[in-house]
């Protein structure tokens, strides 16, 4: 077996190995399930201290899982690439036997007796939940105070954002060679491009949301991330499927994994122009920027092209979920309002007051926005902007400074995510470079409805291409 | 566009009838804040969303094949 780090006198592997090179290390017999667990949850002991990434960690039964799948491996039983690999969930999606506090004080005790469908496949394919992951309460504003804010691991003095905060600094950390979320407004991608590593919202509906705690079922997407884009279409692969009779369930094509192999020479990529009030930092835009020449230089076409205003999808999704949520909540906030923390109960509170009449306009401006991006696409395959204007945030921080212009967090921060579940559309956020302060930026690329493969084909093309996804945070060890 | 000022006597009124959990600084916080999401929803009215089709709300459970 490898030793990568000379002075442990234990097993130490290396953490940042992408779970695709981990993967192939399993089946080769270089390292064992075990030994891989192990290591992670050695690492999750040392540094979930710090980062809070976990709210609980699976210690005996990620070991028994491990072995259970060890003794499968030697007796030639192969459950494909997953197969003994360490991944985190976010605690918003239902584990059998293990509490499930959907980050809330209300459910600090809830442990569910079934697997959500996600969660099933996953273990059908071999992989090992080591941990349910922290996040901001419900989904929703912040992390409630019993679990604490999560850091991130590039400036512990930052924030990841959220919601899947858990998820993604568990990567980052190498505390997980992959993790699930669920993002109804930005939560995988916002958290996985300012922790630098890979967040993907797949087509509305491809992965089952059935055990997912709901935050606004019209919006809510469940999704993987990941070190590469590759260890993410391996998640992937093993998460989506139509689910018969599930209802808001639909599949993609069934091109495999190695299809994102095929290079992307010929393809269309559109870059939306900036609209009027619109401001992203220097060092954003010309991150992305270069990331458009690495595309050009691989064959792909970079046009300009005019989307709907991401302003007004913004406000169509937070009257959404607003309103979707405080109608699910309003029982148990009659039930329990003191296990509620102030900022969700603002929340709730928000959205039992927004008009019916308002709702059922978001809808509307919803379906609009969703005819007009679909005439955007005809033109281009994929879409290329920005996840945020700026690099992750100190933690506390009620402003953003965008070159010297301090604008509120809200819809400012954000104007750049919830368009894509107002539409649907598959959206991954990608690592394309540090500012000067060595802080991760990223890219955005967007896709055609169920053109899940194609948008990680082009994620895949532009790491081939680039080294930013090897670099890992500094002052955690090997 | 106008936004409507709501009151803490039609926030505390909307709350009993409702049954809505809210404490006393909630009810008294509210109508401020109100004003401010609801001033938010002025670029939902402005938008021209009159070729949407309203009924096509949820997607049908379909696989695309």
């Amino acid at each position: 077996m490898r030793r990568l780090d000379s002075v442990a006198d234990s097993h130490q592997l290396d953490p940042w190995l992408s779970l695709t090179d981990l993967s192939r290390d399993i089946h080769s017999g270089e390292v064992s399930p075990v030994e891989v667990v192990t290591d992670v949850l050695r690492r999750i002991a040392a540094l979930n201290p710090v980062l809070n990434c976990y709210i609980t960690v699976l210690e005996e039964a990620a070991l028994q899982q491990a072995a259970a799948l060890e003794k499968l491996l030697l007796s030639g039983i192969d459950l494909g690439p997953l197969h003994g690999v360490p991944i985190a969930v976010k605690d918003n999606i239902d584990t059998v036997g293990v509490r499930t506090t959907v980050g809330s004080r209300v459910f600090a005790d809830r442990v569910p007796d079934a697997d959500a469908t996600v969660i099933e496949r996953l273990k059908a394919a071999g992989a090992v939940i080591v941990g349910k992951a922290n996040m901001y309460e419900f989904a929703n504003g912040s992390w409630h105070p019993d679990y604490g804010e999560t850091r991130n691991p590039w400036d512990t003095s930052r924030s990841c954002y959220g919601s899947s905060s858990g998820s993604a600094s568990a990567v980052a950390a190498g505390l997980a060679h992959g993790s699930v979320g669920t993002d109804t407004g930005g939560s995988i991608r916002y958290p996985a491009a300012l922790c630098g590593v890979v967040g993907f919202k797949p087509s509305y509906g491809v992965v089952s949301r059935a055990g997912v705690y709901p935050l606004s079922p019209d919006l809510d997407h469940v999704g993987p991330l990941g070190r590469t884009v590759a260890d993410v279409a391996l998640q992937f692969a093993a998460m989506h499927g139509h689910e018969p009779g599930a209802g808001l369930s639909s599949q993609t094509s069934r091109l495999r994994v190695e299809g994102i192999e095929r290079g992307i020479r010929g393809l269309r990529i559109g870059t939306p122009r900036l609209q009027p009030g619109e401001m992203v930092a220097a060092e954003v835009q010309a991150a992305i920027a270069a990331a458009l020449g690495v595309l050009e230089s691989q064959g792909a076409r970079v046009v300009e092209v005019d989307v709907p205003d991401h302003l007004v999808s913004c406000a169509a999704v937070w009257t959404i979920f607003s309103a979707e949520f405080a109608e699910h909540e309003r029982a148990l906030m009659q039930e329990r309002p003191n296990d509620y923390s102030k900022v969700v109960r603002a929340a709730i509170l928000d959205g039992e007051f927004i008009p019916a009449t308002d709702y059922v306009r978001a809808q509307r401006v919803r379906q609009a926005i969703r005819a007009a991006y679909r005439d955007v696409m005809e033109d281009v395959d994929v879409l290329a902007l920005p996840v945020t204007p700026v690099p992750a945030l100190k933690v506390g921080a009620e402003t953003i400074d965008i070159d010297g212009h301090v604008q509120s967090i809200w819809p400012a921060f954000e104007r750049y995510c919830p368009t894509f579940n107002a539409t649907g559309l598959p959206a991954l956020s990608v690592p394309c470079g540090f500012n000067q302060q060595s802080l991760p930026l990223a890219l955005q690329l967007v896709g055609r409805h169920l053109g899940d493969w194609t948008v990680l084909r082009v994620g895949n093309a532009y790491q081939q291409a680039t080294t930013w996804h090897e670099s890992h945070p500094g002052g955690l060890g090997s | 566009m106008r936004i409507p000022a709501v009151s803490e006597e039609a926030v505390r009124a909307y709350c009993a009838m409702y049954g809505i959990a809210a404490t006393d600084e909630e009810m008294r916080e509210l109508p401020q804040r109100l004003k401010a999401v609801l001033a938010d929803l002025r670029t939902l009215r402005q938008y021209d969303a009159s070729e949407s089709e309203m009924a096509v709300v949820f997607p049908v459970d379909a696989p695309a094949g």
